[in-house]
């Protein structure tokens, strides 16, 4: 059977960090024909996302860390990132695949901005009558959730520009709540 | 006294209130051509979701007691409704409305002859204190070889009982004889 790589990301409750789990099997083609493993944290703009100091444009995942890594310090704020694991063969095998793609979505950082507007929703519930800070607060959210709905087709592209868009209204805050 | 609602509770309230509350508004858009409230729903959804997402990432911030009331609170007139179909289908839960927690009902039923080896009495003695938390007050009930022994009657054999948190006094009004056969029932508040 020929060998297929696959891969699943999680989160930690740290929402800078996110956790890459090889979730291959090795039975066709064990470890040991492989030099290594590489993590691509591709942003829209096909320019990689990678942790402070790190020499290369990905992240290297050899097997010494197990099936998992978990990657810190990354996710400054949100993003739509396609997720590219990469094994490395030393003895390539037709019909086998060495390489996984997926787009991954972190909403974290709107999800605690909306999550802050409901604390102060919960202390001031009036606040709901504030024409302009309801719409923006809908339309916070619709953006978030355009961004889930986008990812679920994985459309990197309108999941960024979702999360662009909850942004503008975010970074200024003060003109729109 | 409080009772304790956990989290994932209230986003349940949240999720079947959501609808409710859009089922509500589309009626009313079609039948009244309007809706006092027709944002509602989507309020409801959004404070869920922010709920939800708190609560995964962290379950134990003291800011989700006040969040979760206001979904609550939000959920209004759906909630009697919301209670209903979250419980359907399931056993139902009961509530120990002095304490807040979830209890299942036991009935204890010590029955021992006075005297008799391992007995909970001895002849002589007028007080047995039963050391049962939850004892619902007043179900303690006592029969004397097979007849009910009469609640803090002055006249004839009878008893009284003292109810605490974790233990319930019985103070009988005679001292007990050896060969006495006494069963008492009664019903207790387990926690689960």
């Amino acid at each position: 059977m020929a060998f297929t790589g696959t891969s699943t990301v999680t989160q930690t409750s740290d929402i800078t960090s996110l956790v890459i789990t090889d979730t291959s099997s090795y039975s066709s083609e064990a470890q040991g024909t492989f030099s290594g493993r590489r993590i691509y944290l591709f942003k829209v703009d096909a320019t990689t996302l990678i942790p402070d100091g790190n020499p290369t444009a990905y992240i290297d995942f050899p097997f010494s860390f197990g099936a998992s890594i978990t990657i810190t310090g990354v996710l400054n704020t949100d993003y739509s990132l396609s997720v590219n694991v990469v094994w490395l063969s030393n003895a390539p095998q037709p019909g086998s695949i060495y390489t996984a793609t997926e787009v991954v979505t972190f909403l974290n950082y709107i999800n605690d901005f909306l999550y802050g507007k409901v604390q102060q929703l919960a202390a001031n519930t009036t606040l709901v009558n504030a024409t302009n800070w309801y719409n923006s607060l809908t339309k916070v959210y619709n953006e978030k959730e355009n961004a889930t709905q986008a990812t679920l087709f994985d459309d990197q592209f309108a999941a960024q520009s979702a999360i662009n868009r909850a942004f503008n209204l975010i970074n200024h805050e003060s003109l729109f709540f | 006294m409080a009772v304790f609602v956990s989290t994932g509770t209230y986003i349940n309230y949240g999720k079947i209130s959501q609808f409710l509350a859009a089922d509500n508004i589309a009626k009313n858009m079609f039948m009244k051509a309007g809706d006092l409230a027709p944002n509602l729903s989507l309020l409801i959804e959004l404070v869920r979701k922010a709920i939800e997402w708190k609560n995964g990432i962290d379950s134990t911030s003291e800011s989700l007691n006040e969040t979760s009331l206001y979904l609550y609170d939000l959920c209004g007139k759906y909630i009697r409704q919301a209670k209903v179909i979250l419980n359907s289908g399931q056993t139902g839960t009961i509530i120990n409305p002095s304490t807040g927690n979830q209890v299942t009902i036991a009935t204890p039923n010590p029955q021992f002859r006075v005297g008799d080896p391992g007995a909970l009495m001895e002849a002589g003695e007028t007080t047995l204190t039963l050391n049962l938390a939850g004892v619902v007050n007043p179900s303690l009930e006592i029969t004397l070889d097979g007849v009910e022994v009469p609640y803090g009657d002055p006249l004839v054999f009878s008893f009284t009982a003292t109810y605490s948190p974790d233990s319930v006094e019985i103070v009988f009004s005679d001292q007990v004889e050896n060969g006495w056969l006494l069963n008492i029932h009664m019903v207790q508040l387990v926690n689960v």
